[in-house]
Parts: C-alpha cells; sequence; structure tokens
C-alpha cells in the first residue's frame, strides 16, 4: 500500500524556488491502478520520484506498507526499495550494453534471487521477448524495449509499481500490450501509480487523478469525461 | 547476475574510453620499466665491461711481466756469456789461513808481509792482473762509543812492469790523509766529502762516500795502506791480495793456484766476488726496473679503469636525473589523464547509474562498478606497459646484452601492483562522483 501525506516538494531553480508539489495526498491500496494526469511541467515526474523513495519531500511523508522510506538510512533504503517499487519510465532506460535477459535481471544486483533466471525467463516469455533474451536493446523496438523494461520491474514481484509515461513513446498496439501487463498486474494485488500527460490513456478500472501546478485531486466518476477505451489507446502526439 | 558481468560489458561497449585509459596507465607504467630496466641493464653493462677492462689489464700485466721475466732470464744467460769471457776475480790469503775462520769473521786473521804482492807482480803469471795489497781487520771506533767497524788499508793496484801493453788500473788509491767511509757510516753521522773525520785519534778529509752495497763494505773505512798498518801497528804486513779481472775461465783455477804457489808458497787462492755476484747484481737491477716497469702499466691501467668507472658513474647519474623528472611527470599526466577519461565515463553513463540506483543499487555498489573498472584499466595498463618498457629497454637500450631479463620478479610485481592502485586512486573522485549522483535528478533531466 502507497500513502502519500500531505507531501511537498521545491526545486531549486535559476529562477529562483519552483514548488513542483504541494501538499499532495494520495493513497493506494493492493490492486489499485492509480493514473495521475497533468500536463507538462505539473510535478507529475515529482510526485513519483518521492513515491518511490527517490526523492524526499520537504514536508509530509510517504509511506509503504506504513513505513516512511525516508526514514531509514541510504543503504536500507536502496534494499528497501529494491524489494518493493518497480519503475518503467518513458525512456525505458535500458542498459545499453547488456542483453535483453541481463537487463531484466539487473534487480538482482540489488536484491540477490536464487530463480532469478528462471522468473526472467518467465517473465521474457509472458511479453513475447523470449526470442530476444540476448539481444541488445539497440536491437529491440520501441515497444519491446518497454515490456523489457517492465519485466525488469516485476522481477522481483516489487508490490508497487511506479509507471512515468510508460507509452508515451509506443505505438498503439504497443501500449495496449503494457496497459493489459499493467492490468494484470493490479488483478495479482499489485499497487500502480502511473503519470501521464496523455487523457486518452485510461484503464479500464483504476482511479483517477489530477495534477495543476503541484496540486493533486482525485477526480470522481461523476467528472471523468467519456473518452475512448482504454482498448483504444490511441497514440498521442508529443 | 554478477556486478563484475555490468563491469565487463561496459568496458566492451566503451572500448575506445578503455583503451585510452589503458594506454595512460601503460604509458606510465612503460616509462616505469623501461626507466628501471634500461638502468639495470646499464648497471650491469658497466660492471660486464669494467670486469672485462679488469681481466684485460690483469692480462696485460701478467703478459709485461712475463715478458719481463723472459728478458731477464735472457739478459742472464747473456751476461753469463758475456763474462765466460770478461775473466774473474782472485784472494790469495796467508799461508795457514782457516777459511771458515775467514768466512765467519769476514777477513783473514793470519798475515803475510806486503813484499809478497811484490814478488807476485814481478812473477809473470799472465793469468794475474791488478793486483791489490789489502790489510782488513774489525776493530772498535773510539770516538764513535766504540761502535764495530771494518778497516781496510790499501795501496791501490801494484802494477806488472813485465807487461808490455799497461792496463789502466781498476781501483784508484786513496791519497794520504783521505779516508773512504762505508755507507751506513756517513749516511748515520751524517758526512759528506770534504768532511773531517777522526778515527782512532787520527783526523783524515773524507774523500769519498761509498753508495750502499748491502754487505758488510756499508761498515768499512778504507784508508791508505800504510795508514793503517800504522794504526794497526803491523807494519809491513798484509792479510789478502786481491787480484782482479783476472783473464782465465774459472775452470783453470787450479792453474792458477798452481802458479802462485811456486811464487807464494803455501798461500791459498780463491774466487772472490765475480761473476755470481755481478750476475746477480745484474739481474737483480733489471729484476728491480722490470717490476717498476710493471707496477707503472698497473698503475696506468688502474687509472684508465678508475676513468672508464666515473665516466659511467656520470652517465648513470645523468640517466638518474633525466628519469626521477620523467618517470613522475609521465605518472601525473598518466594519472590526470585516467581521472579525466574517467569522469567522462560518469558522465556517459548518468542514466546507467540513475536506473541502477532506481532499482535498489546502493552508492557503494554503484562506486565499486566504477572502482573495479579503474582497477582492470590499472592491471592492462600495467601488463601492456610492463611488456612494452621492459620489451623497448632489452630491445633499444646501448650496451652488451647482459643484465636482466624480460621477467624480473619485483618490478613486474611493483607496476602490477601500483599500476591497479595508481590507477584506482585516478578512479576515486569519478567513483564518489557517481557514488553521490542523485537519480532523481537524473530521472527527472532525462
Amino acid at each position: 500500500m502507497l500513502e502519500i501525506k500531505k507531501a511537498s516538494r521545491t526545486w531549486r531553480g535559476p529562477a529562483g524556488p519552483v514548488k513542483a508539489l504541494s501538499e499532495a495526498e494520495l493513497r493506494a491500496e493492493p490492486g489499485d491502478f492509480a493514473i495521475v494526469r497533468g500536463p507538462s511541467g505539473s510535478g507529475k515526474t515529482t510526485l513519483l520520484l518521492l513515491a518511490g523513495g527517490l526523492l524526499a519531500p520537504d514536508e509530509g511523508e510517504i509511506l509503504w506498507d506504513g513505513k516512511n522510506p525516508y526514514a531509514l538510512p541510504p543503504g536500507e533504503r536502496a534494499a528497501l526499495r529494491a524489494r518493493t517499487v518497480g519503475f518503467v519510465f518513458q525512456q525505458f532506460h535500458l542498459v545499453p550494453y547488456l542483453t535483453v535477459e541481463e537487463n531484466v535481471l539487473a534487480p538482482t544486483l540489488a536484491a540477490p534471487l536464487p530463480d532469478g533466471r528462471k522468473r526472467a525467463a518467465r517473465l521474457l516469455d509472458r511479453f513475447g521477448l523470449a526470442g530476444r533474451a540476448r539481444h541488445r536493446p539497440g536491437e529491440l523496438s520501441t515497444g519491446e524495449k518497454q515490456r523489457a523494461a517492465l519485466a525488469r520491474a516485476l522481477l522481483l514481484e516489487p508490490p508497487l509499481l511506479l509507471a512515468d509515461e510508460p507509452t508515451g513513446n509506443l505505438d498503439q498496439e504497443s501500449a495496449l500490450a503494457i496497459l493489459e501487463a499493467f492490468e494484470d498486474y493490479t488483478r495479482s494485488g499489485g499497487t500502480i501509480l502511473l503519470v501521464t500527460h496523455d487523457p486518452a490513456l485510461a484503464p479500464r478500472k483504476g482511479r483517477e487523478f489530477l495534477l495543476r501546478e503541484g496540486r493533486l485531486r482525485e477526480v470522481s466518476s461523476r467528472e471523468k469525461e467519456p473518452g475512448p477505451s482504454s482498448r483504444e489507446v490511441p497514440r498521442t502526439p508529443r | 547476475m554478477s556486478p563484475w558481468r555490468l563491469v565487463f560489458g561496459e568496458i566492451l561497449f566503451r572500448k575506445l574510453n578503455f583503451l585510452l585509459s589503458v594506454f595512460a596507465v601503460a604509458a606510465a607504467a612503460a616509462v616505469l620499466a623501461g626507466a628501471v630496466t634500461s638502468m639495470r641493464r646499464f648497471d650491469a653493462a658497466t660492471q660486464a665491461i669494467l670486469a672485462r677492462k679488469e681481466a684485460e689489464t690483469k692480462a696485460r700485466v701478467k703478459a709485461l711481466r712475463d715478458e719481463i721475466r723472459a728478458r731477464v732470464a735472457r739478459l742472464n744467460d747473456e751476461m753469463r756469456r758475456i763474462m765466460k769471457k770478461m775473466g774473474f776475480n782472485i784472494l790469495i790469503l796467508p799461508e795457514g789461513q782457516d777459511l771458515t775462520d775467514y768466512y765467519s769473521k769476514g777477513y783473514a786473521a793470519k798475515l803475510m808481509p806486503e813484499s809478497y804482492v811484490e814478488k807476485l807482480s814481478k812473477a809473470r803469471i799472465m793469468t794475474i792482473r791488478h793486483l791489490m795489497p789489502i790489510l782488513e781487520r774489525r776493530v772498535s771506533w773510539p770516538e764513535q762509543g766504540g761502535r764495530t767497524v771494518f778497516l781496510v788499508g790499501t795501496r791501490g793496484e801494484v802494477p806488472q812492469a813485465w807487461r808490455k801493453n799497461k792496463k789502466t788500473p781498476i781501483v784508484n788509491r786513496i791519497p794520504e790523509g783521505k779516508i773512504v767511509l762505508g755507507y751506513q757510516l756517513w749516511k748515520g753521522l751524517r758526512l759528506k766529502p770534504g768532511d773531517k773525520v777522526t778515527f782512532m785519534g787520527r783526523t783524515y778529509t773524507i774523500d769519498k762516500c761509498m753508495e750502499e752495497r748491502g754487505s758488510k763494505d756499508d761498515i768499512t773505512l778504507w784508508l791508505p795502506l800504510g795508514e793503517a798498518q800504522s794504526l794497526l801497528g803491523l807494519r809491513g804486513e798484509i792479510n789478502a791480495i786481491l787480484a782482479l779481472e783476472c783473464s782465465c775461465a774459472w775452470a783453470q783455477v787450479g792453474k792458477v793456484r798452481a802458479e802462485v804457489a811456486k811464487v807464494l808458497p803455501g798461500t791459498r787462492v780463491k774466487e772472490f766476488r765475480s761473476k755470481a755476484l755481478a750476475r746477480a747484481e745484474a739481474r737483480n737491477k733489471a729484476a728491480a726496473e722490470g717490476a717498476r716497469m710493471v707496477e707503472q702499466a698497473r698503475r696506468e691501467m688502474r687509472a684508465a679503469l678508475a676513468q672508464e668507472k666515473a665516466a659511467r658513474a656520470r652517465m648513470k647519474q645523468s640517466m638518474d636525473d633525466f628519469a626521477s623528472i620523467l618517470v613522475p611527470l609521465v605518472l601525473l599526466a598518466s594519472t590526470l589523464w585516467t581521472a579525466l577519461l574517467a569522469f567522462d565515463n560518469v558522465r556517459r553513463r548518468r542514466g546507467e547509474i540513475g536506473i541502477l540506483r532506481a532499482i535498489g543499487c546502493s552508492s557503494g555498489r554503484i562506486a565499486s562498478l566504477f572502482l573495479a573498472r579503474a582497477v582492470l584499466v590499472g592491471i592492462a595498463g600495467a601488463l601492456a606497459g610492463y611488456a612494452a618498457g621492459v620489451g623497448g629497454a632489452l630491445q633499444f637500450s646501448l650496451g652488451p646484452a647482459c643484465g636482466p631479463g624480460f621477467l624480473q620478479g619485483f618490478l613486474f610485481l611493483g607496476i602490477l601492483l601500483g599500476a591497479p592502485l595508481l590507477s584506482a586512486l585516478a578512479g576515486l573522485a569519478p567513483a564518489a562522483l557517481a557514488a553521490r549522483t542523485d537519480p532523481a535528478l537524473v530521472l527527472r533531466e532525462e
């Protein structure tokens, strides 16, 4: 379970401090698919980094199953993050000189996993990358790259998955596949916090939040505008 | 997955950066290995050159000594041959003189009339020449604390009136009132020709100071015969007649003895200080001259050797001075260059650092990845640099092919440990930078 309690964060920019997040509140239970929408520069990535234990809030707190990661020493926080959080980024962040299989296995550098290879093979098979296991990221399509990144995020079976514009660089078919994988993950009890600027990206079942100028609020079902089905996720021009 | 997979994978992926780093470390290792090997090789060459020259010197001195020995031997032979023709000296002693007593005292105790020499000079014995009557006694010199000296009275040569071809006297007579002193006497008393000296109550002028002979002559005083007879109270008496340069071979001495016996019955004839002595003196002189030549040659060669040694030492010093500047400079440049490349590597891998931190890698793990890479750079640089430096030094250094080989235990070990250490030191700051890279900043920027 993820809890964000009155979390604020200010960035120090060349033109002075910029309030990226202001007293954000969010609670996501296991099985929740929380989607945060907002325009560019609204503080989405800041919210995600805060939730992922990578950026301490100036005020407020972050809790993973009731535990504040920022109260831990850096080493312990890193170890807890490895077991608790999986990341999926728009830019994939695959290590270019490792094979797809090795990229998927990368989390074992932080948290050893005895059956890591088997799990990696299962994930690669599940995401249609079995034939690409020995390939390097440069030899993959963007969809394959994102699926490889997703497989990496899921290797240690973390209870929380954080995704930053995961479909931003994908075609419709690939985006759909990623979205389906996310839904599978939530069905198995995982929690997802996904940030996007794309109004069309919508899971079939999930909670929606809006982030504008650092302020986060949950969108009620009445506010939700009718849009295209999640099965028809259109590729939004960026 | 092992972290080494990441380290080796990255090295293969960014070969140029790795190779440039290895090159920098290898350059430092090569300069160090090359300098040390060249120095060692130079030292070995110096030792070999000096040893060879010393052996040559010894051989030349030995050859010179052998040659001089051979020359002295030849000189001996030649002198023996020459002296066969030169004749010899004989000594005629009084009747009844015991030779053992003569040898032990150094003079004849018995006496014979001085007129014997006149008889002999008129006797027409062809083989006898240069007759010299002698009166010799061992006496105390009262004016010099009673020190023992030999007193020899001589009147010079007695001419053989019957000979048509008069020979030039080979011994001059001592003038009246004069005295001749042996080496130890004038030397000890610090006297010189012309000085006055008192002997047994009478004062004489020194006529001559004799050279050192290494015999009893050195403590002998020579006076005119009459003066000696007067001092000793032996008027008209002598105790030996010396016949110098007798013209016959020693094998004919029996004939001489018989002829003398006819004229002076009962007298004894013996050879006296002739060719053996002369030959020995000549040999000694030649040997001494030879030894002097050998010593001089040895000194000259030693001086040449010392000069060579000094020249080599100066060259070594120059090399040391050059290396003491070059090696630290190259080490410094290599460290800086390696550090710059490591910083570049960290800069290029910011995204990778960000995601590794995001998936839970600690900052220590991130730093260890960069340090491990730096150590590998050091090891590869050490191996390449050692091979290049030592190989180059062995191939191109001047001097004889001697001294250290390719594998020099301590040098190899030193470079194999030192280069990774140096590389790790150079990579320390970049590794710290990587460890301190804020993943949030990186992921937000990218």
